[in-house]
This record gives C-alpha cells, structure tokens and sequence, in this order.
C-alpha cells in the first residue's frame, strides 16, 4: 500500500470534512490510483469480498476495496455512525438509499426508500449518518470493484431486516475482512 | 461599545404608539409579532416592497435542497416556547419531521408567514405592510417620518432596521459588458442566477461558503450536469454537522486572538481524549460568542476579522449532513471542483467569460471558461458601501455611525444605534443582522428571537420600572 494513497487521505480525514475527503478521492481517483489489481480480492462465489487496504494506526480510518461478482448485494445497512466515502472503480454498481422516519421501544426502524441510482467508474456515494442508510451492489454482469474510506475502524454496524408490517429489525454485526 | 447608558423611556403607558420596522424578513417579522402581542397601544407598520413577510431573502428560496442549517428543535420563532417550530411542522406537514432534522428553508419560511399573517389577524388594525422600499428618515422633535418609494410618508415614535444580509459586495472587475453578456450575476439570490443557461454549460462561484453551497445545490435541482468550479482566496468549504452527543465543555477565556485559539485548541483537545468532537466545543462557545468578542480590544477584533473570521465561520456555520452528501458526491465525480486562489480581470469572449485565477501557493495562474459566473462572496459588511438608501441617509445624517472595523455599525446594548454625538438613539433601532459589526453573532435565528423580545419589552416599556419613565 503507497504513502501516496494513504497520506492525502489522512491529511482529509484529520480535516474531518465529508466533502475534503470525497475531493481528495477525486483527484486519487483521476491519477488512476484505485487502478492497481493488487488492491481488491477475487469475486468470491458466496458473498461480495472484502480486503482490508490499510488499518490507521490511530484508528483514525481505513481503506478497503470490495469485489462484487454480478448480483452480489449488501442487505439494508448504516455504517456505525461513521462518515465516509465510496467510489466506484470497476462495474456497475446500484446504490439505494433510504431515509429513517421512525424507530419504535423495540429497537426497529421503519424507513423510506429515498432513492436509488447507478454508479459506474468514477462515481461516488458519500455516508454522512444519519444520510447512510443503504443497499449497495453490483446490478452488472461483470465482477465490480469498489473502494471505501471510512473515517473511524467501522469494525461493527447495523443491518437491517425487512418484517411483513413495513418495519425492519436492526441486527448489530461484527464486520470481518476476507484477506 | 460607544456611548453611555441609554435613557429610558416608555410610550405605552402614554398613548398609542407606532413602530416602523423597515425589512420584512424574519427579523422584522419576529419583532413585529413580539410588539403586537406585548401591548395594545402598539401599532406597527412593517415597511418591505416584497409580497410575503416573513421570508426576506433566506427564507424566500423555494428549492428543496436548500435546507435550515440547524435542526427543527433549535429554531423555534419564540424563546419561551422551543418546540414551537416541531410541533408547527408536525401539524402542517406530511413528512415526518423530527426535532433532529434538517428541514427546507422554504417551510420555515411558510411558519415565519404564517406568524406574521397570525400577528396580523390577532390585530388587524395596528399591524400593517407598506409594500415600499424606505428611502429615508429624518427624527423630529415628535417622533420619525420615514419616507418611502411611492410617496407615502410614515409617521412612527420609533423606529426599527431590521435589514437582514446585506447583497453581496459588487465584484471588482465587472465591466459593462460583462453585464450585459448575462452571464454574471452578482447574487445567487438574483432572478434566473441559479437557473442554468444550457444544461452542460461551465459555471464559476466565486465564494466557497454557505452562498456558494446553496447555488450548487439549486443549480442541480434545475438540471444543471455541467461541470461547477468554486473559487476563494483560502478554499475552505463549511463544516458539516455530525450527529454526536455535545460534551460538556469549559469556555474560552481570553483577551486577544492568539490567546483565544489557544484556548480553544486547549480544550478541543481535551473534549477529543474521551471521544468528543470539537462541534460541541464550538457550540459551547456560542452562546458567550458577543461576550468573548467585546472582550477583545478594538486592534484584537481587527486581527480576528482578518484572519480568525473565514476559519471561525467555517466551523461555526455548518451544512447539514444531507447537504454534505450531496456536495461531497459532486466532488468525488469530479462534477464540483475547489480552487483556491485570488480571481483576476474577467474578460468577455465569444464562449462566455475568461477568469484568470492565480492559483494560492503556486505562480499559476488558470485561465477558466465559464458559460455563467456567480458572485456567492456573502454579504457585504461594510455599512458605507450598502446600496441600502435609508442607511445611507442615517449614516450621512450622523444618526447611525459604522463600527470602527468598518464591518456594520455601532449600536448600544438595547441594540439602539449609536449615534455621530456617541449617544444611542432613543428613537432608531436595529435588530439582526443590522447589529453585526457591533455583535458578531446575530444573524441566526436564536439571537434575533431574543432580541425581538427584548426589543418589545424596551419599546413597550414593561422592562423599565415605572418611576424611571421619561420622555
């Protein structure tokens, strides 16, 4: 992993602005640094993988490129209250975000589907909770690579379940990394 | 603060009193509510050429991406009632809006109307809107004639400037024919500034603040795709808001700006050890913001202005995290670039307008094409250079002075202008962000509610014991 990778990107996140790091991924992005096979892992047949690129040693963030084989999706998820950015480096990835409208004793949240978008090479989809609600997942028919930037570990999050009255439970999940 | 105690006076407990408000805006619009209600002997003739009170020009937009920078819960009209606003939402709106969320500023424009239009009904004939713009105001021995455009002359016993942001300043290096290529705008706010030209068309803000992030949102939203460029001399974007639970903190104490962001630094520090986060050392601060910047000598505040105020600003007056999203998306695509820099003489040529940027921390200089540049500097400050034509004529009168900083002008703590003599006027008023200069925080809505409030207890008398009642 390049200091040229990770050092604009810690100068961003000490900065703690969403929008100084989604422009420093910009201009990585245009210099072809999300380019480099080695980065991402082999589309693995039984869910989308994840590589962990480079831990901060401050856990002030960390960078990991996914690979989507076509058809793989997120299920409905936030992103542990952390800020970040994601950009699409290869394929065609569908975003859909959603919006939080209610949460009941029970701890189950009821959302509204707030839109969804395709995202080719270059694109970017930027968390900023609570605007992070999403599914997220390749709708091509080639492997698709993404890259993420997340301003704390996001060692855990919540997924979410749809139930049969509108409302969906919240799950609290470890996130692990596959090499 | 110039100028001593000011007198007291009450014209309530004498007779029927009128106050002229001259801006319509929020500002105006609170205070007349407060008036209205505080006393039955108040009359108030609001003074605006616009149709709708209430609204003034944050509040006038009607795109929905264009959002209050402050969550429902903190923004009520009324100081004593803080969920006002919710609970207005949620009897008016279909969404499900919560004191946490960040709301369109044209709903909050609806409730500042519906205010003004409850004020009115509540008192039909002692709350009128002069559809004029005041020209001018002369103080006689009875009271004030404020004259307006159109011929009417209004007589008041006191009178209020609640003139809200000020345009911005015209920008350098716009030649007549640059104006009338239509393709610059001085404000965001002007008609058609944000409504593309052609859909692919290169634009250019000059100002990277809160303006600037509005007219990329509206320009979006009027399905612009074209490529957006952002100019300041420093490059700093707004923070964004971050849902976090606000540690208590110490506040700043200090008597000059080193001191001061020393200070603050010191303590952001110590909020970060346990995990806080320096918004809620910010937020602390605000409330003794006026206080911290009267303690500063007249040298200090000019040190802050120069070079504390863009970085205050920036932290102070944050976007909302959905209008971060979308601001930040625009730049990861590379649809929304950031320059930084100082913009040159912009010339005309047959693809629109050539803006020389000289680049910060390098001898380049762009040249930039643009099909439409827009002038998002904020607000002018400098209260000589207003095209406002009653300020001009109460500065050339002497009954209102600037502040020495030359940034707005000088009032007393009741907010009275303080006048040439170095007196405060018992007659002339100000409210909002007619105080700045003076004040540095008054231009949101927390403080304004306030001093609408205090404002009519002053005008009406209610504050002042009776025994000190003069003429």
């Amino acid at each position: 992993m390049s200091l040229a990778l990770v050092e604009p990107i810690l100068r961003a996140v000490k900065d703690d602005r969403v929008t100084g790091l989604a422009n420093t991924i910009a201009r990585l992005g245009e210099s072809g640094t999300f380019e480099d096979p080695g980065l991402y892992l082999s589309a693995c047949p039984e869910h989308y993988a994840r590589r962990l690129i480079w831990r901060d040693p401050e856990n002030r963030f960390v960078v990991v490129g996914m690979t989507w084989a076509p058809g793989q999706t997120t299920p409905l998820h936030d992103h542990g209250g952390v800020w970040g950015v994601e950009i699409v480096v290869g394929g065609t990835m569908r975003e859909t975000s959603f919006r939080l409208v209610d949460r009941d004793p029970d701890g189950r949240y009821r959302f509204i589907r707030a839109g969804e978008r395709m995202a080719t090479k270059g694109m970017a989809g930027v968390l900023c909770p609570p605007h992070d609600y999403h599914t997220f997942g390749n709708a091509g028919t080639t492997p698709a690579y993404t890259l993420h930037v997340y301003g704390g570990t996001m060692s855990r999050c919540n997924v979410f379940s749809a139930e049969s009255d509108g409302w969906w439970r919240a799950e609290n999940v470890q996130l692990g990394y596959d090499a | 603060m110039a100028g001593g105690a000011p007198r007291t006076f009450s014209w309530a407990t004498m007779r029927n009193f009128t106050v002229a408000i001259v801006g319509g805006g929020a500002s105006g619009t609170l205070v007349a509510a407060a008036l209205t209600k505080r006393s039955e002997a108040t009359h108030v003739v609001i003074v605006d050429p616009r149709d709708k009170l209430g609204r003034g020009v944050a509040y006038s937009t009607e795109c929905p991406l264009h959002l209050l920078n402050v969550p429902a819960g903190k923004i009520s009209a009324f100081p004593d009632q803080p969920d006002h606003f919710v609970r207005w939402l949620a009897a008016n709106v279909a969404e499900p809006y919560g004191p946490a969320s960040f709301v369109p500023r044209s709903l909050y424009g609806d409730y500042l109307q519906g205010i003004a239009a409850e004020a009115q009904a509540s008192a039909p004939y002692r709350f009128r809107h002069h559809k004029a713009l005041a020209l001018d105001a002369r103080v006689e021995a009875d009271g004030i004639r404020v004259t307006c455009s159109g011929g009417e002359t209004i007589h008041a016993d006191a009178l209020v400037v609640a003139s809200g942001n000020a345009a911005p300043a015209a920008w350098p290096h716009v030649s007549p024919d640059i104006q009338r290529s239509q393709r610059f705008f001085n404000s965001a706010w002007d008609d058609g500034a944000i409504v593309p030209g052609s859909r692919d068309e290169t634009v250019l803000l000059l100002g990277t603040g809160l303006t600037a992030v509005d007219a990329v949102l509206g320009l979006r939203h009027n399905g612009h795709r074209g490529t957006i460029y952002m100019v300041s001399r420093r490059g700093l974007l707004p923070h964004e808001h971050r849902v976090f639970d606000t540690p208590p903190s110490t506040c700043p104490e200090a008597d000059t700006v080193a001191e001061l962001l020393d200070s603050v630094r010191t303590i952001v520090r110590e909020v970060q050890i346990p995990g806080g986060n320096w918004r809620g050392v910010i937020d602390n601060v605000r409330p003794r913001t006026n206080a911290l910047w009267k303690a500063l000598s007249l040298a200090e505040q000019r040190r802050f202005v120069r070079h504390a105020l863009p970085y205050w600003n920036v932290h102070r007056h944050r976007i909302p995290p959905e209008s971060a999203k979308d601001i930040a998306e625009l730049m990861a695509s590379g649809e929304l670039r950031m320059l930084a820099g100082r913009t040159g003489e912009i010339e005309v040529n047959e693809c629109g307008l050539r803006v020389p940027i000289k680049l910060r921390g390098s001898s380049d200089v762009l040249a930039l094409d643009a099909g439409r540049v827009i002038n998002c500097s904020g607000p002018q400050h400098d209260s000589r250079k207003l095209a406002n034509p009653l300020i001009q004529s109460l500065l050339a009168q002497g009954l209102m002075v600037p502040y020495p900083l030359n940034v707005g002008v000088q009032v007393a703590e009741n907010g009275a202008f303080v006048g040439a003599d170095g007196a405060p006027s018992t007659r002339l008023f100000s409210i909002g962000p007619a105080r700045f200069g003076t004040l540095i925080e008054t231009t949101a809505i927390p403080e304004i509610r306030v001093q609408a409030r205090e404002l009519a207890d002053l005008l009406c008398g209610a504050a002042m014991p009776a025994a000190k009642l003069a003429g």
